[in-house]
């Protein structure tokens, strides 16, 4: 489970870091054709993809709780056969609670990795925000409120926008995800300049742009380990700019889009005289500049690129379908086996029951001594895979003295291991058959020679879900 | 000057701000006024605030009539030195911006870098 949940998330990163690679280096050619909107686009599906394969990760602890020793019934009047796992639970439980595996090992790198990429994101951005803050004093200009105002009503923007001057932002920028919080770093601005910073701090607002940034910046903590997926993220953060500057200036004449240019420039210089120490660890800062630039002032009507976006979804979906091959199916044949098997029992079908068992258990098992289930009634309530269990049960048996005698490696486990649990009542003819009665689970576990064979059971025990 | 001030709790510097921001001496509706936006304050609130400010050394006030003016008696750039950085802002500067949308990405800012953005902006120009 642990080794699924690790393989199925660097399937993805790598396969997702090589259409991010091929993208990039595209890029040239790619964006003579389509508009940045386009690309844009594009980052929110791989970003989806990076992030979408792990419905609730939640990694195993790294070290296994060893499994309680409960009272163990088996029913069907079976003998417990050497080999067979939950007449060896204790033993193999004692032995994994002491061995940490090689997949435990990654998870918790894993583990320790998205923590401090996330810590480190987090810290920064509640010191930047409180200092920005600490800082900042209300807008006295009425102009920049009064413009603010008309260009929100303008713009279709309903939400309230709080202007602030503070001297501790580097350019005009805004922040917060549930209060809008629009920081400048002074108000003196000539009109034309006030209308093109605020038209464009309102773009990202109303394309929610904020969000789209944490969505990359969870994926990118989720792949903290893909230095493509960091390229991603530089990358998606320049498209997002691009992408907005060009709904600022759509359908402007030449001379706006100069004028426009002509602001940002003008803004940071005024940041290049005005600051005090210069924090530049970040290269590359003026060549996103000057694509922002040209990008601006490119008149060439480029396409949306409907018809490439839906092609690219495809692939992506499809390299995501080859990737979720290699981990283990849906585990609804393995359901099939178990429902077969409880079947069999009140039918008192040994051909049927024990052709659900694995091959050595076939020919072990005898009808003389096995084959009177003695059920009076069977009411089978449910049938399902247990995922937690599942996982519960491949981490005790990955790297087991066990696992080691029947030549199962910790791969192999990964793929070809699933539990399966019924709820059922049942009453047996207690002459033959002097079992527990009643509302009971009875957990399953299966086993198959590789993805493409049946499931078979390899054991079961009545036992509370919960008590794995 | 290099005596140490003390560093001022958000609400005080929030009021500091404005004071300093005023060309003249200011009363309190004023300052009120120019709060509006922010969160709301209590005349009593800004009241106590003002006085404590006044005690510390960073306001003086003058009556004028039935009126208290206040002016500041700490510079704002003088308090700023002062003031400093914390460790965790020293080392985090402020290089985070993928929480935030800014007009442009005030990181990347080198005086070179500066002029080679302003020659391209005229190369343009000049083409159409």
């Amino acid at each position: 489970m642990l080794a699924g949940i690790l393989t199925n998330l660097i399937g993805v990163s790598l396969a997702t870091g090589a259409i991010i690679l091929a993208l990039t280096l595209l890029s040239f050619k790619l964006d003579r054709v389509y508009g940045a909107r386009w690309k844009y686009w594009v980052w929110l599906i791989l970003a989806l993809r990076l992030l979408l394969p792990f419905g609730l990760p939640l990694p195993q602890a790294p070290l296994q709780i060893a499994m309680p020793e409960t009272q163990i019934s088996i029913p069907q009047g079976l003998q417990p056969v050497p080999g067979l796992p939950f007449a060896q639970a204790a033993s193999i439980a004692g032995q994994a609670g002491r061995t940490v595996s090689l997949v435990q090992v990654a998870a918790l790198l894993w583990l320790i990795g998205f923590s401090l990429f996330l810590l480190h994101q987090l810290i920064g951005y509640r010191l930047f925000r409180q200092q920005a803050l600490r800082w900042s004093r209300p807008v006295s200009n009425s102009q920049v409120t009064g413009r603010l105002q008309q260009l929100s009503r303008e713009m279709g923007i309903v939400r309230a926008i709080v202007p602030l001057v503070s001297e501790k932002v580097a350019g005009p920028l805004m922040i917060g995800f549930v209060t809008p919080l629009l920081l400048l770093p002074h108000e003196e601005y000539a009109p034309a300049e006030l209308s093109f910073i605020l038209k464009h701090e309102l773009v990202h607002l109303k394309r929610h742009d904020l969000w789209y940034k944490l969505l990359l910046l969870v994926a990118n903590a989720v792949h903290w380990f893909n230095p493509l997926v960091y390229l991603m993220v530089r990358e998606a953060s320049k498209d997002l700019e691009l992408a907005c500057d060009d709904q600022v200036t759509r359908g402007t004449s030449f001379d706006d889009r100069k004028r426009y240019s002509e602001v940002i420039l003008t803004a940071m210089q005024r940041q290049y005289t005005h600051q005090t120490a210069l924090s530049t660890f970040f290269y590359g800062g003026v060549r996103t500049m000057e694509e922002r630039f040209r990008n601006i002032l490119n008149m060439k009507a480029r396409r949306r690129g409907t018809v490439a976006l839906l092609a690219l979804l495809a692939g992506v979906v499809l390299v995501g379908g080859i990737v979720s091959c290699s981990t283990p199916g849906s585990g609804n044949d393995a359901v099939a086996v178990v429902k077969k098997s409880l079947e069999a029992e009140r039918n008192n079908d040994f051909d049927a029951w024990v052709s659900t068992r694995i091959e050595e258990q076939q020919r072990a098992f005898t009808r003389e001594a096995n084959g009177t289930f003695g059920i009076i009634s069977l009411m089978v309530h449910k049938v399902e895979v247990s995922e937690r269990v599942t996982q519960v049960m491949k981490a005790q048996y990955s790297g087991s003295d066990l696992a080691q005698r029947r030549g199962w490696t910790d791969e192999y486990i990964a793929e070809n291991m699933i539990v399966v649990y019924a709820d059922y009542t049942v009453d047996y003819d207690n002459a033959v058959a002097p079992y527990d009665e009643g509302t009971l689970t009875q957990v399953f576990i299966l086993v198959r020679d590789d993805p493409s064979s049946p499931w078979l059971i390899w054991d079961s025990a009545v036992r509370p879900l919960d008590s794995f | 000057m290099d005596r140490r001030l003390k560093r001022l709790p958000d609400a005080e510097l929030e009021i500091m701000l404005i004071v300093w921001k005023a060309a003249a001496p200011v009363n309190s509706t004023y300052i009120l006024e120019q709060l509006q936006g922010q969160r709301t304050w209590a005349l009593a609130t800004l009241m106590t605030v003002l006085a404590r400010l006044v005690e510390k050394g960073f306001l003086v006030c003058e009556k004028q009539g039935r009126n208290n003016l206040y002016r500041a008696a700490i510079g704002e750039d003088e308090y700023k030195q002062s003031e400093g950085r914390t460790i965790l802002e020293k080392l985090y500067g402020n290089s985070i911006q993928s929480l935030v949308t800014a007009l442009y990405d005030g990181r990347a800012i080198d005086k070179d870098d500066l002029v080679e953005l302003r020659r391209l902006l005229d190369s343009f120009e000049r083409e159409d």
